[in-house]
């Protein structure tokens, strides 16, 4: 029966009226579809800002009524050093500059020296990469941009991947000169910067690089399959992602630091104590849940004291865990859905609704190190 | 975002046809088969700079095809309304609903969701067991079982003799 079953299906298929293939249509839903996982991006983004806004404002200055200062380490947290943007500024420390006019911030990121932002150039295709220094000078230093450029927060390097060269630029903010670049091709892309150090990956490897010597690719049977998503250190978290294996976290000789079953991604903490995690499961790599756990216990910490739905989990950089939440009616985040940011503690799961954080999922830039989540949701949709 | 949309466009283009074929034996309509093809390729797009090969790409287009179908499967009023009684495939009514839809699609329609995939990817596309139970999320066993269940009930539906009903379908009359 199976044979004439076969016979029956394929016989069926040939009837099938076979139009043009709608290449345009497709191309142009496909780029909605990054668009909205990037609205999703973009909110917890937004939070970054108020929340760099709402800390000053609700510690440094006191309350309406005037109640004393208590010191932020009561809280668990401290104010953000990152950079922030408004509607019109960029600022960075003292420095305040304006923003591009009748442009997006894409992505808002620092070193230690310098706050750096993309804006889209080529109808988006491309992005062009700005520096601006402590003086309020403001620099481009990269164009022809892809992806999104990686920087440590507490380092002095930033690196991107330039399209038409096929190269990882790497560029030192402390000289405010470009430092280095290695040919990669164009299937390559930049997953952490740590340090001195620049991890990326291609279609077949991933490399860590330090600029001044070759880069040294990392022996797959390490990754077991997996992709690393984030590196701390000599930590890696390699995910498993859509495959059937587990996720892990190994050092830089594939010693597994921590087992994590099932397919998940996330971020170190700036300690490299704790990991912000995401479980994805099923066919279609739905989120599961969202938890944080000890690399050295493997304990988890159970998150209270929020509500809404967790959108995205981030790293302050002094080491608190801010959770941006949504509530909303519909499966998707839309930009006008309320959205509220917490601080939470990661020894104690204690989560504080940050004062005059709620606002509206709108246009602002990413923060820094959310670029993993935004690359696996472009990824995985 | 696609490092190269001109090779993107060349991938729709090069294996639109085949996935729409795939997709109308799942959906049992042209319109709603287009639908889901340009879904599971919108998808495609934004997973493209991972998708090395067009081999991968022929993988996560397909599972995304079978999980979108039954994602629309339970989230949407479906288009096909089951048949309450099946027409005999030898009568002469059988030649009329064949004018209409074909006998196999009416036959399929009275499966459930998952049970048409599994007969569809077994059967037409050629995939094993183990390939089939990786798309569906299940296991092997569940496809054995699933397929078995799906068989004999298109064997109640199109008779024993399935070759006499591939002649009744595309001759538009018995032979007997």
């Amino acid at each position: 029966m199976t044979t004439s079953l076969k016979r029956l299906l394929e016989q069926e298929a040939a009837r099938t009226d076979i139009p043009p293939a709608p290449v345009d249509a497709v191309v142009t839903g496909g780029r909605a579809r990054v668009r909205r996982w990037r609205v999703v991006c973009v909110a917890a983004a937004a939070a970054a800002a108020v929340l760099s806004i709402a800390i000053p404002i609700g510690l440094t200055q006191g309350d309406s009524d005037n109640q004393p200062v208590e010191p932020p380490e009561k809280h668990g947290w401290r104010q953000m050093d990152g950079p922030w943007t408004d509607l019109r500024s960029i600022h960075f420390g003292a420095a305040t500059v304006a923003r591009p006019p009748g442009w997006n911030v894409e992505v808002l990121t620092s070193t230690r020296d310098s706050a750096l932002y993309t804006t889209p150039i080529n109808n988006g295709a491309t992005y062009r990469l700005y520096e601006v220094r402590p003086d309020e000078s403001v620099h481009a230093i990269g164009s022809d941009v892809i992806g999104t450029p990686f920087a440590d927060p507490a380092g002095s390097y930033v690196a991107w991947q330039e399209k038409a060269a096929g190269e990882i630029v790497v560029y030192d903010t402390s000289r405010g000169s470009e430092l280095a670049r290695q040919s990669v091709g164009g299937d390559a892309y930049v997953i952490a910067v740590d340090g001195d150090t620049v991890t990326y990956a291609d279609a077949d490897q991933t490399y860590t690089w330090r600029p001044g010597h070759d880069p040294e690719w990392i022996d797959p049977s390490i990754l077991n399959r997996g992709t690393v998503t984030d590196v701390d250190a000599d930590l890696r978290l390699v995910s498993s992602l859509g495959g059937p294996g587990d996720s892990y976290v190994v050092d830089s000789v594939g010693r597994g630091a921590l087992t994590l079953p099932g397919q998940v991604y996330g971020e170190f903490d700036p300690s490299g104590r704790y990991l912000a995690l995401t479980r994805l499961t099923g066919p279609e790599l739905e989120v599961a849940d969202r938890f944080v756990r000890a690399v050295d216990t493997t304990e988890d910490t159970e998150l209270t004291g929020y509500d809404g739905e967790i959108v995205q989990m981030s790293w302050d950089p002094s080491g608190s865990l801010v959770l941006g939440t949504v509530k909303h009616s519909d499966t998707i985040v839309n930009p006008d859905d309320a959205m509220s940011f917490f601080a939470c503690d990661p020894a104690t799961g204690d989560c504080e609704l940050i004062d005059g954080s709620t606002t509206t999922v709108d246009e602002a830039p990413l923060p820094a190190n959310f670029d993993t989540y935004l690359q696996l949701a472009w990824s995985l949709s | 975002m696609p490092r190269d949309i001109a090779e993107f466009s060349e991938y729709v283009t090069l294996r639109w046809p085949p996935m729409l074929r795939t997709a109308r034996l799942l959906t049992g309509e042209h319109a709603l088969a287009e639908d889901l093809v340009q879904t599971a390729l919108e998808r495609c797009f934004a997973a493209w700079p991972r998708l090395r090969a067009y081999e991968a790409a022929d993988a996560y287009v397909r599972r995304t095809i079978v999980n979108t179908y039954l994602s629309w499967r339970r989230k949407r009023s479906w288009s096909e309304v089951p048949r309450d009684q099946f027409a005999d495939v030898v009568t002469a009514d059988a030649t009329e609903l064949v004018s209409q839809r074909s006998v196999l699609l009416v036959a399929l329609a009275e499966l459930p969701p998952r049970q048409r995939a599994a007969v569809v990817l077994r059967f037409y596309e050629d995939l094993s067991v183990q390939q089939t139970a990786g798309l569906l999320g299940c296991s092997t066993g569940t496809v054995k079982s699933q397929t078995s269940e799906a068989l004999a009930k298109l064997r109640d539906l199109l008779g024993d003799d399935l070759d006499e009903a591939v002649e009744v379908e595309y001759d538009g009359r018995s032979r007997r």
